[in-house]
């Protein structure tokens, strides 16, 4: 009976796909697992960029003049080359100079920290889209607390920032933790509320007493005091924060490749029925979790703030939540992938404001590769359709959602 | 043998800790009412009620005290309690009910010493519910068949400016609107081919539309339209003014002199009722959505089924989404829809995925969205980020079940795979 | 009705092969084989679900090519799906209507006519059911006589009815023959699908024999015996009793008192249950499914809540632990759903193989887990329980079900030993697996250990139990010694007729 496809058939159906564990997979030599692992990245990145080529040619006034004309090629030269030099740009202001790799590891730093957050949550089968939430509680918690201890020397008053900023995150986020745990209400929609609840409930902090600049009339809270801030290479921007956030990653590894809260997190993300036949409390995981992944969120808010927006206004949390979901995608959910996806959608930023001031073409296109992106990333056939990819590619995708019964 | 007479011992049920928990919240909030809404302006306030909208003094208002009113509304909440605690009626309704009434209570105090003009309440939350309750048609047509349509949101953002830059073009909003709603369904397509033919996971699918939706419009809109200010002009769907009628008082402004997506809005949450429930598209189209497998054994097939009720939902999502121009501003700003394709989502699950379920989740929270115009007329001195908040916080209980718990579609978000 | 030479592939497998089958108007046609023999691919291919690779159904005599079901629903052909194919949600009326529904104007429903006809079809047939009522609230064998309706709604001439009695008392099964006979004598043909001798022996006009996706061959019953066919289904000699010595009894171990368990619904599934199980024995449950044995598995291992009543394992109280409170009491658990609850199906076998074991050592230390302990581990069991794979990191998805069951067996035999909880372990395996996993039972009983076996294949309980307690409406209504126990009493007593029994027994 178990062993029919019929019944394979059955299982999918019933919303079972067999998952992949990428970690435990160690049967093939280095060299071929990189090789397969990176195969899609780079053809789903490949992809994104000419889908934002097209949009950027079409975009281009003299296309249509010229296709008006009748002109096909001089149109598609056009195009190509507005297309051209906004790539050119993008990659000159990521990559060109020492200032712009330092711009692209500031941008990379709260990327990673939410794409770690997001993959580790989805490790465990938990659907968080809460990080703009807990990025806001982080970084309101941070600016609270460095002000309240001013005056401390920063080598202490640093830590205890950030630690604080990791718990205002974390008890944000285990909020949907415990809900789920508790009532088995769905992550879906309990981290989307409390994101808006977040932001509405962070508008009215701050223009309370506790949270406003005194004197200010506007939403904005008084800047982190200077003894907090994370100290910058001199005449650059980047920060301390990439050392912070990449031993963060590799924290995160350790716990879910080795260690007996990772294996149990990962079988409750695989089969929550068969976890708690194990003896595994899926309750407790799932909260565990959230503190966690909030934990990471928070930091990242917690470190914008010492860094390069020292104040929290209504805005603070910009597109951070939903970034948070495409890097742990492009990432494959695994804490070293998502370092490699970060950097990339860091570059992607800091190339796509270099791009904006030298050509006026809109910042957003970025956006549109990204979601290409995640398209490519996801679909386990799209790649092999279109690029006739064997095998190599199709290493399955993981199921990240079961749907809002689960 | 044996068989052993086991003395079965009846264990009485478990204490519902929930019922009661709920049951206390409304006797907090009948004294919260009575103290804040009512006691406090027991000194002879008073409280206009005007049912005119925007026919101006066509009937006198009610002169209601303001104190003396919403005491009495506090003892009709402590009675809700009461009946809450001791299980009578069912708790949805009770819920809406006391939510009704705190309102009420709410809006009251809120206009002491003012005019309250019902009508006009309820014509504004009409109309800032319109691309929430269209939404939640989407969603529901497309959950009901299996597939979450959390894409509700880009379709109705790329729908917005499409309509927008189609009628500029042409200067026709008929063309506008078709526009609009096509390339809803066209996006709706796309939920599909991902989702179903791509197996992307339902969730993921979505969000890659919205992601997509959001840098197209925004990059078109910086890159095109602040370009051309010329094209960034949708034109107006008229409202429909049926002649005299509108003059009539009080459901006159409500029933006959409104904005046409209202009557649509209406029309589509009734209609798609009735066709869900009593045509063979709908008793197909659940069947999928509850156990496709099942419905493939009798001969339908649920992928195309599937495909057809998902582009339909984008089509619904896109005419939804031509409300924001066509309906209410007539331009195209960046992110104009604001989240509230995740708003009507929300409806969906709040409305128990029942078109008019949907249809009053929405309303809620078009209540909420006018609230703030309303309290912003009365000076009221609650920070509107608070209200905001509380449609937002009750849809968190709803879904952990504090108030009674609704039963999605059994396959719905489930992929289905073909041999 | 016809099949010839169809052989169906799916990759890595041949699920038929060959295949010709001939069925006569108005015939029981019996298709007799092992669980994984093809005879469901065989009957998808019928149905149109599957298309076969090779060869050709014919009706009448005229070759057809079927598309999907609904070819195969328009050449008369109905089928009755092991899990029934039904919609919970919906009433019994839209459910036999669905696919063919009489509409009106607009695609509006004409309810009424559907109604009035299955109320017709149902009084003919004498299948009685409510046609207004949720599927999901009717019983299982309410809800199988929907589906028959559903096929006959649809004017079936052959109508496939596959495992129908899988979840049907011995009373139940009796009543479903006679359904099956006043079918037969409307001149519909019937093809039957099982892997139980007994009942194939006693419906069948013609029996079909497959073996491995092949047909070993057709005959009638009377010209057979149940040695003989079983014979032909394995493909030799089959032992059908299980050699064990008789059981050497002890201490109590597990002992429940007064047990209520509530399933999903909120009904006392389990409803003052009271039972003891000692060293050295092997209780057997028996039972129809349904009857609250789930429940009462899942209660005992700590996943399930208990409502009252107490369970204790060597003196120790266990009511509501957790389930590694009863791992660490000494309690292996082998679950009823071996792909749900058994097993990670996307983990390697190594780590399926430790997976309530993991936080223990040798597998970690403190929270850092050894990766080589675990390895060596399975290696280990792999060989010990004669687990056939490629390796100890292919996914348990690539396993075959007996495979996989022996990777929980070999987990669950490695660790506490003194109580064996296991239920319906060889459900859905080959005769192989499961003469290997009934003698691996029956050495854990020798060594000691206390063994709650749960069961609704009576020739699997006769086998195995040394005592055998009948499970009914969430109560156990008799315990009977293996030497006193007869398969009729047991069977009327899984249909809750004490009285009846007891004549039987002759106690």
């Amino acid at each position: 009976m178990s062993e029919s496809p019929e019944q394979l058939q059955a299982e999918v159906a019933a919303g079972n796909p067999p998952q992949t564990v990428t970690e435990y997979r160690r049967e093939q030599s280095f060299p071929v697992r990189l090789l397969r692992d990176l195969a899609v990245p780079v053809l789903a990145l490949f992809t994104g960029l000419l889908v934002g080529a097209i949009i950027i040619g079409l975009s281009a006034p003299d296309f249509w003049d010229h296709l008006r004309h009748g002109e096909v090629l001089q149109a598609f030269g056009t195009g190509a080359s507005l297309a051209g030099n906004a790539y050119y740009w993008l990659f000159k202001s990521a990559f060109g100079s020492r200032q712009a790799w330092s711009e692209t590891g500031v941008q990379t730093v709260p990327l990673l920290f939410v794409g770690l957050s997001a993959a580790f949550s989805f490790r465990g089968g938990f659907f968080n889209i809460g990080a703009q939430g807990q990025f806001l509680f982080g970084a309101m918690t941070a600016v609270l607390m460095a002000n309240h201890f001013a005056g401390m020397p920063g080598i202490i008053h640093i830590p205890i920032v950030l630690v604080l900023g990791f718990i205002g995150g974390a008890v944000w986020g285990s909020i949907a933790g415990i809900l789920k745990a508790r009532t088995g209400a769905n992550e879906v929609i309990t981290t989307l509320m409390l994101n808006y609840v977040a932001i509405y409930l962070v508008n009215w902090l701050l223009i309370t007493p506790i949270f406003q600049r005194p004197g200010f009339p506007n939403p904005i809270t008084s800047e982190a005091v200077p003894s907090a801030l994370l100290p910058a290479l001199p005449g650059y921007r980047i920060h301390l924060g990439v050392l912070i956030v990449l031993a963060c990653a590799i924290i995160i590894w350790w716990i879910l490749f080795r260690t007996t809260i990772g294996f149990q997190l990962q079988t409750v993300g695989a089969n929550a029925a068969a976890a708690t036949y194990a003896g595994i409390s899926v309750a407790w995981t799932y909260i565990l979790i959230m503190v966690i992944a909030g934990g990471l969120a928070g930091m990242a808010g917690t470190t914008q703030l010492l860094t390069t927006q020292t104040s929290v206004i209504p805005d603070f949390a910009g597109s951070y939540g939903f970034d948070a979901i495409t890097v742990a995608i492009l990432g494959r959910l695994h804490p070293i992938g998502v370092i490699f996806a970060a950097f990339l959608l860091g570059s992607l930023r800091s190339g796509a404001i270099g791009m904006q001031s030298a050509t006026s073409l809109p910042y957003y296109i970025i956006i549109v590769i990204q979601a290409v992106i995640i398209a490519f990333m996801t679909s386990p056939h799209l790649i092999r359709q279109i690029f006739r990819v064997r095998q190599a590619a199709a290493t399955g995708s993981e199921s990240f959602s079961k749907g809002w019964a689960a | 043998m044996t068989a052993p007479a086991v003395a079965v011992q009846r264990i009485s049920a478990p204490i519902p800790w929930r019922r009661y928990a709920i049951g206390v919240l409304y006797l907090a909030l009948a004294i919260f009412v009575f103290i804040v809404c009512g006691l406090h302006t027991l000194p002879r306030t008073d409280t206009t009620i005007t049912f005119n909208g925007n026919n101006y003094g066509a009937l006198p208002g009610l002169m209601v005290p303001t104190g003396v009113f919403n005491t009495l509304l506090a003892v009709v909440l402590a009675f809700i309690g009461g009946a809450q605690l001791a299980n009578l009626g069912r708790a949805a309704w009770l819920l809406g009910l006391a939510l009704f009434i705190f309102v009420v209570a709410f809006m009251v105090w809120a206009a002491r010493g003012n005019t309250l003009d019902v009508v006009n309440v309820a014509e504004s939350s009409l109309l800032s519910s319109v691309p929430i309750a269209i939404g939640a048609l989407s969603g529901v047509v497309c959950e009901r068949a299996g597939v979450i349509n959390i894409a509700i949101e880009g379709q109705m953002l790329t729908a917005a400016f499409i309509s927008t830059l189609m009628g500029g073009l042409t200067g026709n909003v008929l063309v506008a609107l078709a526009s609009g709603i096509l390339a809803g369904a066209l996006l709706g397509w796309l939920l599909a081919l991902l989702s179903l033919k791509y197996a992307v996971d339902q969730i993921i699918a979505g969000f890659v539309i919205d992601v997509f939706a959001t840098g197209f419009t925004s990059y078109l809109q910086v890159s095109v339209l602040e370009v051309h200010p010329e094209v960034n002009a949708s034109g107006q769907i008229p409202n429909v003014g049926l002649g005299g009628l509108s003059n009539v008082p009080v459901a006159g402004p409500l029933v006959f002199g409104n904005n046409a997506y209202v009557y649509a809005m209406v029309v589509l949450v009734f209609s798609i009722h009735i066709a869900l429930y009593y045509t063979r598209w709908g008793l197909r189209a659940r069947s999928v959505g509850e156990h496709p497998i099942a419905a493939a054994t009798v001969g339908i097939n649920p992928i195309r089924i599937r495909y057809f009720n998902v582009i339909l939902g984008g089509a619904l999502a896109g005419l939804a989404g031509t409300f924001f121009t066509l309906g209410a501003t007539g331009r195209f700003d960046s992110t104009m829809t604001s989240g509230q394709g995740f708003i009507a989502l929300v409806a969906v699950i709040l409305g128990g995925w029942n078109p008019i379920g949907a249809f009053l989740a929405a309303l809620l929270f078009g209540f909420a969205v006018s609230l703030q115009t309303i309290l912003g007329i009365f000076n009221v001195n609650i920070d509107p980020n608070i209200l905001s908040m509380i449609p937002y916080l009750v849809t968190i209980l709803a879904v952990a079940g504090i108030v009674g718990r609704t039963r999605p579609p059994a396959a719905d978000g489930q992929p289905y795979v073909q041999e | 009705m016809e099949l010839r030479g169809i052989t169906k592939r799916f990759p890595g497998v041949v699920a038929n092969e060959d295949v010709d089958l001939l069925i006569r108007p108005g015939e029981v046609h019996a298709l007799l084989g092992e669980n994984g023999a093809g005879k469901t691919t065989l009957m998808n291919v019928l149905y149109g679900l599957y298309h076969p690779d090779e060869g050709q159904i014919l009706v009448s005599g005229k070759p057809v090519v079927f598309q999907s079901p609904s070819d195969a629903i328009a050449a008369g052909i109905g089928m009755v799906h092991q899990h029934f194919m039904l919609v919970p949600v919906f009433t019994v009326t839209d459910n036999v209507m669905l696919g063919v529904e009489p509409t009106g104007f607009l695609g509006f429903l004409e309810r009424r006519k559907a109604r009035a006809r299955l109320v017709e079809l149902s009084q003919r047939f004498g299948l009685t059911v409510n046609p207004d009522a949720e599927v999901e609230d009717l019983p299982v064998g309410v809800q199988q006589r929907v589906e028959i309706l559903k096929a006959l709604y649809r004017h079936a001439s052959l109508l496939i009815l596959d495992e129908p009695t899988a979840v049907l008392t011995p009373q139940e099964t009796e009543e479903l023959f006679g359904v099956i006979r006043s079918l037969t004598d409307a001149g519909t043909s019937i093809i039957f699908i099982s892997h139980k001798l007994k009942e194939v022996m006693a419906i069948a006009d013609r029996i079909t024999v497959l073996r491995r996706g092949r047909v070993v061959g057709t005959v009638a019953p009377a010209d057979t015996s149940e040695q003989q066919l079983a014979t032909m289904m394995v493909g030799r000699e089959v032992m059908l009793v299980v050699d064990k010595d008789p059981a050497e009894t002890g201490d109590v171990v597990l002992s429940v008192e007064d047990l209520v368990v509530r399933d999903e619904r909120g009904h006392n599934a389990v409803d003052g249950l009271s039972m003891e199980v000692r060293t050295g024995e092997i209780l057997a449950v028996a039972g129809v499914q349904g009857n609250g044995q789930t429940e009462l598995v899942e209660a005992v291992t700590g996943i399930r809540p208990v409502v009252s009543g107490t369970i204790q394992v060597e003196g120790q109280e266990l009511a509501n632990a957790s389930p590694r409170d009863y791992l660490d009491a000494g309690v292996a658990h082998v679950p009823e759903d071996r792909q749900k609850y058994g097993l990670v199906l996307g983990f390697p076998i190594e780590l399926n193989m430790v997976l309530n074991t993991f936080e223990k050592e040798p597998f970690s230390h403190g929270i850092v887990i050894d990766y080589d302990a675990i390895r060596e581990n399975a290696n280990a069991l792999i060989r010990q329980f004669d687990v056939r794979t490629s390796s100890p990191q292919a996914p348990a998805s690539t396993l075959s079900g007996g495979n996989q069951q022996k990777v929980i067996i070999a987990r669950e035999f490695s660790h506490g030993s003194k109580l064996l909880v296991a239920a319906q372990p060889t459900r859905g395996l080959d005769v192989g697996s499961m003469e290997y996993i009934h003698a691996q039972i029956v050495k854990k009983r020798d060594e000691g250990a206390a063994v709650l076996l749960v069961s609704t294949e009576l020739d699997e309980i006769m086998a195995l139990g040394d005592r055998i307690a009948v499970m009914y409406q969430g109560k156990i209504i008799g315990v009977l010694d293996r030497s006193e126990a007869t398969r009729e009493g047991i069977g009327l007593l899984m249909a809750g007729r004490t009285r009846e029994a007891a004549e039987v027994q002759g106690v």
